[in-house]
């Protein structure tokens, strides 16, 4: 898929996008980015542009992609604190009123809870378990994002899940789950 | 392959002792809660998280014809740092330009760049598919001393001025009129009325006698047009109402001197029920989601209640019936209470999101 999305191919580059762009929209909410969406464009811009100089395979394109989207939330933040303009969103609150019946929705969704549960980890922890679990990537590949050693970004996993399997809100789910949390998801599996 | 490959078959959970076992694959920590937030953050796309497709298509297309691929050294992180072109001064001057001249007019014509069109259409909810315009049967109706009657088909012309092409929205010119307006509701059920509050002042003091015309941009159209028109009584003041709305819109109003007055947006919520059956053996059910003011291949996502909050389960696409169907299967015997469901109908172009009713699904 990735060397027919290289050639050119339409449908091999949704098929990439559609598979990573839900986790880099989500590794950049753990991030704190003020507008994912765009940070993600700005992205997959970068990757598109440069996409024709990429040599690799399937693991080292998402961690090329990571990567450029670590940086572009990186260069976001610090426009935004440059320019002290407001994010877009701003603009147009006077267009979009409170989205009540929505945020109702979106804030019972779990992948947004799970994600915002992450993100209150310190940065350090909340980054390497968003590398390793959301992106999927091994150990070295995130060490090498975070431009740690190995051990360290270990430590770090080490003590994120430390402190998630202590959240009391985690403990919640596991009495939800019956003790048996991959069971559960394997049950939701079920429905056709 | 390193130790801490995920791919690697030797890896199994929580074999280290005193650390959960990393996430991989299977997400098996030992912790059955940390197990399920791990399968959840690297689970499936939500429908809003794909949201983005054809903008990204679209890039991908405007990106020109691939250069012969392996030519040049890989993309490296530390390259990725270089200069590149990046529409940071592009997108700044592109959100002033918004705010002054009419962001959602902009974002409606798709002129803004796309990590701004993105947001424009996140906020407001318009993917810019276009859908069949609802049919107008707004009027005047009264709302002040001096109303005037309802202009039936649209055809209401504008009072002083010709409607504002896209983008021209903003605060009246100093020293003249301004002009607000404000809806009785923000969101609608599909196929309902909204009523629009005008007010004219001049130098802090209202104006009455002046006819204002209320323009519209439904989503999915080229551009405003004129749905009704109103004249101001004595307090300024006069209310439009704009029946059988089917999809979301922005409205906005033109009055003398060429005052507009700021848009307006009003979200349509089509209705979306949930019923359950269950097999003949009780060994299977389907839930059934319809929602006859939607579109068929619009999206729905059956979620089901664990503990104090919904899950998504699955999405579907609705059929030409504008229904979809589940099925599920009942939860262990018991004979406790069963599973409750809801099919959401997420937001489109044409309209806002919408809650079903709950539905229980008996245990087997």
């Amino acid at each position: 898929m990735l060397a027919r999305a290289r050639s050119g191919d339409e449908a091999a580059f949704l098929g990439l996008w559609r598979s990573l762009q839900p986790r880099l929209l989500r590794y950049l909410h753990v991030l704190g980015c003020d507008d994912p969406d765009d940070v993600a464009s700005e992205t997959w811009l970068q990757v598109v542009r440069d996409l024709h100089r990429f040599t690799g395979d399937d693991e080292d394109f998402r961690r090329w992609l990571f990567t450029v989207g670590r940086h572009r939330a990186i260069d976001a933040a610090r426009a935004r604190i440059r320019r002290r303009v407001s994010p877009v969103a701003d603009g147009l609150d006077g267009l979009a009123d409170g989205q009540t019946v929505e945020d109702q929705v979106l804030d019972g969704m779990s992948v947004r809870k799970a994600v915002a549960m992450l993100a209150g980890l310190s940065p350090d922890q909340a980054e390497a378990v968003a590398l390793r679990v959301i992106a999927g990537l091994d150990t070295p590949a995130v060490a090498s994002i975070l431009g740690k050693s190995p051990g360290a970004v270990r430590v770090a996993l080490h003590r994120g899940l430390r402190a998630l399997a202590a959240d009391p809100r985690v403990q919640a789910l596991a009495a939800e789950a019956g003790g048996t949390g991959p069971t559960r998801l394997l049950a939701l599996g079920e429905v056709d | 392959m390193s130790a801490d490959d995920p791919r690697d078959p030797r890896r199994r959970p929580g074999t280290s002792p005193g650390l959960p076992g990393l996430p991989g694959d299977d997400f098996g920590t030992g912790e059955p809660g940390l197990d399920v937030l791990l399968g959840l953050l690297a689970s499936d796309p939500t429908p809003d998280e794909l949201g983005g497709e054809r903008a990204a298509l679209a890039m991908f297309r405007g990106s020109g014809p691939p250069a012969a691929a392996g030519r040049g050294p890989a993309p490296t992180p530390a390259r990725s740092r270089a200069p590149r072109r990046r529409p940071v001064s592009r997108l700044a001057a592109a959100v002033t330009l918004a705010a002054a001249a009419g962001f959602a007019a902009a974002a409606y014509t798709t002129n803004l760049p796309m990590p701004l069109q993105q947001a424009a259409n996140r906020a407001l909810g318009f993917a810019g598919v276009p859908r069949p315009h609802h049919p107008v049967r707004g009027g005047a109706r009264p709302g002040g001393p001096a109303v005037s009657s309802p202009a039936p088909g649209g055809s209401a012309s504008p009072a002083t001025s010709a409607p504002p092409a896209p983008g021209s929205a903003g605060p009246p010119p100093a020293g003249t009129v301004r002009l607000s307006l404000s809806a009785t509701q923000s969101r609608i059920p599909a196929d309902g009325n909204d009523a629009f509050t005008a007010r004219l002042t001049g130098t802090n003091e209202p104006v009455g006698g002046a006819t204002l015309t209320l323009l519209e941009l439904a989503a999915g159209q080229p551009g405003w047009h004129p749905v009704g028109s109103a004249t101001t009584g004595g307090n300024g003041s006069a209310t439009v109402t704009v029946s059988g709305l089917a999809t979301n819109a922005a409205f906005r109003l033109s009055g003398p001197d060429g005052s507009t007055s700021q848009p307006v947006l009003v979200v349509v919520l089509p209705p979306v029920s949930a019923r359950v059956t269950v097999g003949p053996h009780g060994q299977m059910g389907m839930v059934t989601a319809a929602s006859p003011l939607a579109s068929p291949g619009d999206t729905v996502m059956l979620q089901v209640m664990t503990g104090n909050h919904w899950m998504d389960v699955q999405q579907r696409t609705l059929d030409h019936g504008r229904q979809a169907g589940f099925a599920v299967r009942p939860s262990g015997p018991g004979g406790g209470p069963g599973r409750g469901y809801r099919v959401v109908l997420m937001p489109t172009a044409a309209h806002g999101l919408s809650v079903s009713n709950t539905v229980a699904l008996p245990s087997a």
